[in-house]
């Protein structure tokens, strides 16, 4: 019975205040849909400073002299480091097919022998490169030992900086799309005081008052995300995954499996609800203290 | 059914509003609270429905201690108390139906004694055909009934109206003070302030006189008084 009640009184307060729910409404789409915005930039950057950390490798490359008791003793030791993920051998004949393969103009003075045989290290993260490296430098039967120095630094940082900086434009537009839902759902509920203030009079308990108006809020901001997450999404389909159609080299950083576009629907949806549900309780306690 | 006990009220400001009022009404009774604007009238009124709390004393109604009634306990007072106000207080965008039907659901009562009280309280303060208008489409009289209508529906044990006349002209106001003289006689205590004196006069019960926020007058059968 009193379900029913709260329903259609929801229902109705929506149909009537029908100007105040498409502002909610509104509200809620354009704010989340800028936090989802941010969000799959976000997933674009980690997408994109991931694969390049995966290109991270160390190489050492081994003296000419350098035994095979030396070779097997230093893989064995280099793969125990527990910053290692794996090891691969390359050997000087491979060295060599390898560089024709990739450069066949330049491989045309080189035989095989006069390149080196060399250790190819992968690393877990791509941050333990310099160390890693330093440690194995001076081993027995190590020429030299290369992992791309400071431009390898420089991209680190470039990365963390990136991340950081997705990072608290999210948690800022997350801030202040609460704020804006919030904000809205406070005039709405001002709009309705009279009411309320009726409601408290005839002895309706506050959370008979409560529930409707947050139904109403509730329902405005999932409304409102699913506006936001059905126009991310087709962006999404639309726009981002024919990029690389036109720019292959930025197919890794666009492929997004559907796991992560439903995480941040996901997000959005919940951001929406809990912002609703939270943002119209907090703004009717002031009304309902009479 | 209301007991005042030595009941100061100050605002906000050092404004005293009651000033050590002690008073009685008893089960249905009539009572009209007189005096100036500004005399105490109102804040009596409040404190009767618990919207204001008394900086000292303590106020009882229906035999219960307000000052020691927890928050969450006020709103089932209050449905023992109904209200009228000066400016009828109805919602604009619900029709007379609606508005009267509001103050029983809002109480959690189900559908259908709504719609067997509804249509009888409308019936009888004269407004069985107009259900369906909405405020703005009934005269002022009209209105005051609909509000008088929404805070009897609930058969509070009493019934508190703060000028419930004041916006209305002579003839419309008989007919609103008619309509509270029955439903008192079902038996609820009314309590009335107002400062029209045709219709205190007029009626000739009991009447509290407040003046600077003291009773100054308490006179059974009484009349509005000289000179105020």
């Amino acid at each position: 019975m009193r379900l029913k009640y709260f329903f259609s009184e929801t229902i109705q307060n929506l149909r009537r205040n029908l100007l105040m729910t498409v502002a909610a409404i509104s509200t809620v789409a354009i704010s989340l849909l800028l936090l989802g915005g941010v969000q799959v930039l976000g997933i674009m950057v980690n997408r994109m400073t991931t694969d390049w950390e995966a290109k991270v490798e160390v190489n050492v490359f081994l003296r000419t002299d350098a035994t095979e008791n030396e070779t097997a003793a230093l893989e064995t030791e280099v793969s125990e480091m527990s910053e290692v993920e794996e090891v691969t051998f390359v050997s000087s004949e491979e060295a060599f097919q390898e560089f024709k393969a990739d450069y066949p103009d330049l491989a045309t003075g080189l035989k095989p022998g006069d390149l080196p045989a060399s250790l190819r290290i992968k690393l877990g993260d791509a941050n333990d490169a310099e160390e890693v490296a330093a440690r194995i430098e001076g081993a027995p039967g190590v020429d030299e030992v290369r992992f791309g120095g400071n431009i390898i630094k420089r991209l680190l940082q470039v990365n963390a900086l990136l991340r950081t900086v997705t990072l608290a434009m999210s948690v800022i537009l997350m801030v202040a799309a609460a704020g804006l839902i919030a904000n809205t759902i406070r005039l709405a509920i001002y709009a309705r005081r009279d009411e309320i203030g009726i409601m408290k009079l005839v002895g309706a308990t506050n959370w008979f008052i409560r529930i409707p108006f947050m139904l109403e809020g509730l329902f405005a901001a999932l409304v409102g995300a699913g506006v936001a997450v059905v126009v991310v999404l087709g962006g999404n389909w639309l726009l981002l995954s024919r990029l690389p159609e036109a720019f292959p080299f930025l197919a890794p950083v666009l492929d997004f499996s559907g796991g992560e576009l439903f995480a941040v629907a996901g997000l959005l949806v919940g951001v929406g609800a809990l912002v609703g549900l939270a943002g119209s309780s907090m703004a009717l306690r002031r009304f309902l203290e009479v | 059914m209301i007991k005042l006990v030595d009941v100061v009220k100050d605002y906000k400001g050092d404004i005293r509003a009651l000033d050590g009022v002690s008073l009685e009404v008893t089960k249905g009774e009539f009572v009209f609270v007189v005096g100036p604007s500004g005399s105490g009238k109102s804040t009596f009124i409040k404190l009767v429905t618990k919207e204001e709390d008394p900086t000292s004393g303590d106020v009882f109604v229906a035999g219960k201690n307000l000052g020691s009634l927890p928050r969450w306990r006020v709103p089932y007072l209050r449905r023992n108390v109904g209200c009228v106000f000066q400016d009828f207080k109805l919602l604009p965008n619900k029709t007379v139906f609606e508005n009267v039907a509001f103050g029983l659901e809002v109480i959690g009562r189900p559908k259908s004694v709504v719609q067997r009280q509804v249509p009888q309280i409308l019936e009888l303060v004269g407004l069985g055909e107009k259900l369906d208008r909405f405020p703005d489409e009934l005269s002022g009289g009209e209105q005051q009934r609909v509000s008088v209508a929404r805070a009897f529906v609930n058969r509070p044990l009493i019934l508190v109206a703060d000028e419930p006349t004041g916006n209305l002209d002579p003839a419309t106001s008989v007919g609103i003070m008619r309509l509270l003289d029955r439903i008192n006689k079902t038996g609820t205590t009314v309590v009335m302030a107002t400062h029209d004196h045709a219709i205190v006069d007029s009626m000739r019960r009991r009447v509290l006189q407040l003046e600077d926020g003291r009773v100054v007058r308490d006179q059974s059968r009484g009349i509005y008084g000289v000179g105020t």
